[in-house]
C-alpha cells in the first residue's frame, strides 16, 4: 500500500490524500483502546475552532477523526498532525459528543510507532522518546541530558543556544538530578502488559 | 490551624522552576500547610509519556499514588501537569478504566488518597479570608493577569478544580493580597507545553499571542501555576514589545506576606520582574 509523502516538521502540513483502501476494524480498534466514542463526531469543527495548533497545520483534530472514521489508516499514522497535539483538552471541553481528541491522539501515536509509520525526521516524536527513555531509565528527568540527546540526534546545535547559556548561567539547568535510587524497579512499570 | 499533605514536586521544581519550589514550600510553612515530600516518587511522564505509551504513563501515575497512601496523606503538586497526571490516574482506576494496582508495589491503589494542586489547597483549604489577613504588604498597583493553563482545569470531570473556560480561583487569591487581577479571555489558553523544545516557533506565535492579549487587558505581568507555562512565557515573548515578567502566584504569596527570600526567587527569572515590582513598592512607601 503506498505511504503517505514525508513531510517535515516546519512545512505546513496539508491534509492527507486517501490512497490506501479502508481499514475496516481501524476506528473501532481506535475507539476502543482510547474509550472515545468516536462515532459520534458530526463535524461540527468545535474542536479545530480551539485547538492552539491548528494554525500550523491543515490538518485539525476533527480532520484527524474524519481520517480515523473513514478508515484511512495508514495516512492518519503517518500524518505528522498527530504530533502536534499538545492535550491542552480544550476539544474535549468543547465537544458535544463529549470526544476527547487528544486521548484518540494518543492511541494514534502508539499505534504510528508500533506499526513503524513516522516520519523519521520527527523531531516532535524524538523529544517524547527521549524524554520517556530518560524517564525510564532514572525515574527523574534531568533536563541537561535531555537536551543534550535531542540536540545530538536532531543535530540542532545553534538552536537556543543563546537562552541555554543564559539558562545555565541562573543555574535553572541541573545537571546533578541524580537516577532515582529504585530505578530498576522503576522499569517494570513500563512492561507491555499481555 | 495545620493541614497535612505528602508533597510531589515534580521533575521541573528540581531544575528550571526552582523559585516555584522555594516559593511554594516557603508560603505553604508560613500558612500552616505541613508538607511532607512524598519519600520515593518518580516522575509522571508529564506529556510524553502518555503521548507514547498511555499504559506506562498511568502506571507512573499510579505508583506514586500508592506511595502517598502508604504515606497516609493526600499528595499535593504545584506543578500543574504532575497534577493532571496524577488526577488521570486516580480517576481511571476509580472508574475502572485503567488498573487500581502497579507491578512494583503489593497493594493496589484504595482510592483512600485525592491529589491536589496546591493552588486549591491555598484558595480554598487555607481560603482567601486567611490569607487576606495574613497578608503584611499589599500587593497594590500590581495588575497580573491570572494565566491558568489548560491542565490545571481540563478535562473538567477529571480534575474537578473550577470552570474549564472561566476559573476564578488565581484571581480571588489575588485580590486577597491587594492586587487587581484583569480581566482576559486567555486564562485557560495551552501555552504550547513542551513544542517549546521540537516546535519553538509556534511557542513563540502563541506566547506573542498571550502577551499582547495581556497588555489589551492592561496587565503588568503574568500569574501562573505551572512550571512549563512560567517557562514558556519566560523565554518565548520575541515580540517587539518589552516582555512582560511572568510569576508563579506562590512568588507572589511570598511577598504579600513578606517572606524573606523573595529576592532569591526573583533572580531565577529571565525577564526581571524588577521593574514590575519596584512600581509596586513605590506605591506602598508612598
Amino acid at each position: 500500500m503506498p505511504k503517505s509523502e514525508v513531510k517535515t516538521m516546519e512545512a505546513p502540513d496539508s491534509l492527507p490524500e486517501v490512497r490506501s483502501n479502508p481499514d475496516a476494524t481501524f476506528a473501532q480498534e481506535v475507539a476502543a483502546k482510547s474509550h472515545q466514542e468516536i462515532s459520534r463526531c458530526y463535524q461540527c469543527l468545535r474542536c479545530v475552532g480551539g485547538c492552539p495548533m491548528a494554525a500550523f497545520t491543515d490538518c485539525g483534530p476533527a480532520d484527524i477523526l474524519r481520517l480515523v472514521l473513514l478508515g484511512a489508516k495508514e495516512e492518519v499514522l503517518a500524518s505528522p498532525a498527530i504530533w502536534m497535539c499538545t492535550s491542552c483538552e480544550t476539544c474535549t471541553a468543547r465537544c458535544p459528543m463529549e470526544i476527547s481528541m487528544s486521548r484518540v491522539n494518543d492511541e494514534l501515536r502508539r499505534r504510528a510507532v508500533k506499526e513503524g509509520l513516522v516520519a523519521p525526521d520527527n523531531k516532535i516524536r524524538k523529544f517524547h522518546t527521549i524524554f520517556l527513555n530518560i524517564t525510564k531509565t532514572r525515574g527523574r528527568m534531568n533536563e541537561p541530558l535531555l537536551m543534550g540527546h535531542y540536540k545530538w540526534q536532531t543535530r540542532e546545535f545553534k538552536q537556543d543556544m543563546q537562552l541555554g547559556i543564559r539558562m545555565m548561567r541562573k543555574r535553572k539547568m541541573n545537571p546533578f538530578v541524580r537516577k532515582h535510587r529504585r530505578a530498576a524497579e522503576i522499569r517494570k512499570l513500563f512492561e507491555e502488559k499481555k | 490551624m495545620s493541614v497535612r499533605y505528602s508533597y510531589y514536586p515534580g521533575c521541573s521544581l528540581h531544575s528550571t522552576s526552582r523559585e516555584y519550589d522555594l516559593s511554594a514550600r516557603a508560603v505553604s510553612a508560613a500558612l500552616g500547610v505541613e508538607l511532607e515530600e512524598l519519600r520515593d516518587w518518580v516522575c509522571c511522564g508529564a506529556t510524553s509519556a502518555h503521548a507514547l505509551e498511555p499504559e506506562a504513563a498511568h502506571a507512573l501515575g499510579l505508583h506514586n499514588l500508592v506511595l502517598a497512601e502508604a504515606q497516609g496523606l493526600d499528595v499535593v503538586t504545584p506543578c500543574a501537569a504532575c497534577f493532571n497526571r496524577l488526577k488521570t490516574s486516580e480517576y481511571e482506576a476509580k472508574e475502572g478504566l485503567r488498573p487500581a494496582s502497579v507491578p512494583t508495589r503489593q497493594a493496589p491503589y484504595g482510592g483512600k488518597v485525592t491529589a491536589r494542586h496546591l493552588l486549591d489547597v491555598i484558595a480554598r483549604d487555607v481560603g482567601v479570608e486567611r490569607i487576606r489577613q495574613a497578608v503584611k504588604r499589599p500587593l497594590e498597583g500590581l495588575k497580573p493577569v491570572s494565566y491558568y493553563g489548560c491542565l490545571m482545569v481540563r478535562p473538567q470531570n477529571v480534575m474537578k478544580l473550577d470552570d474549564p473556560e472561566d476559573p476564578v480561583l488565581l484571581d480571588e487569591m489575588l485580590r486577597a493580597v491587594g492586587a487587581a487581577p484583569v480581566e482576559w479571555s486567555y486564562k485557560t489558553e495551552c501555552c504550547g507545553a513542551s513544542m517549546s523544545v521540537p516546535f519553538p516557533s509556534a511557542v513563540e506565535t502563541i506566547v506573542g499571542q498571550l502577551a499582547e492579549m495581556a497588555r489589551e487587558a492592561g496587565a503588568d505581568c503574568f500569574v501562573t501555576a505551572c512550571p512549563l507555562c512560567q517557562l514558556n512565557l519566560d523565554t518565548r515573548q520575541t515580540g517587539p514589545e518589552p516582555p512582560l515578567p511572568a510569576f508563579f502566584f506562590t512568588e507572589l504569596l511570598g511577598l504579600a506576606l513578606a517572606l524573606p527570600g523573595a529576592n532569591g526567587w526573583f533572580a531565577k527569572h529571565l525577564v526581571s520582574p524588577a521593574p514590575v515590582l519596584q512600581s509596586l513598592l513605590a506605591v506602598a512607601q508612598t
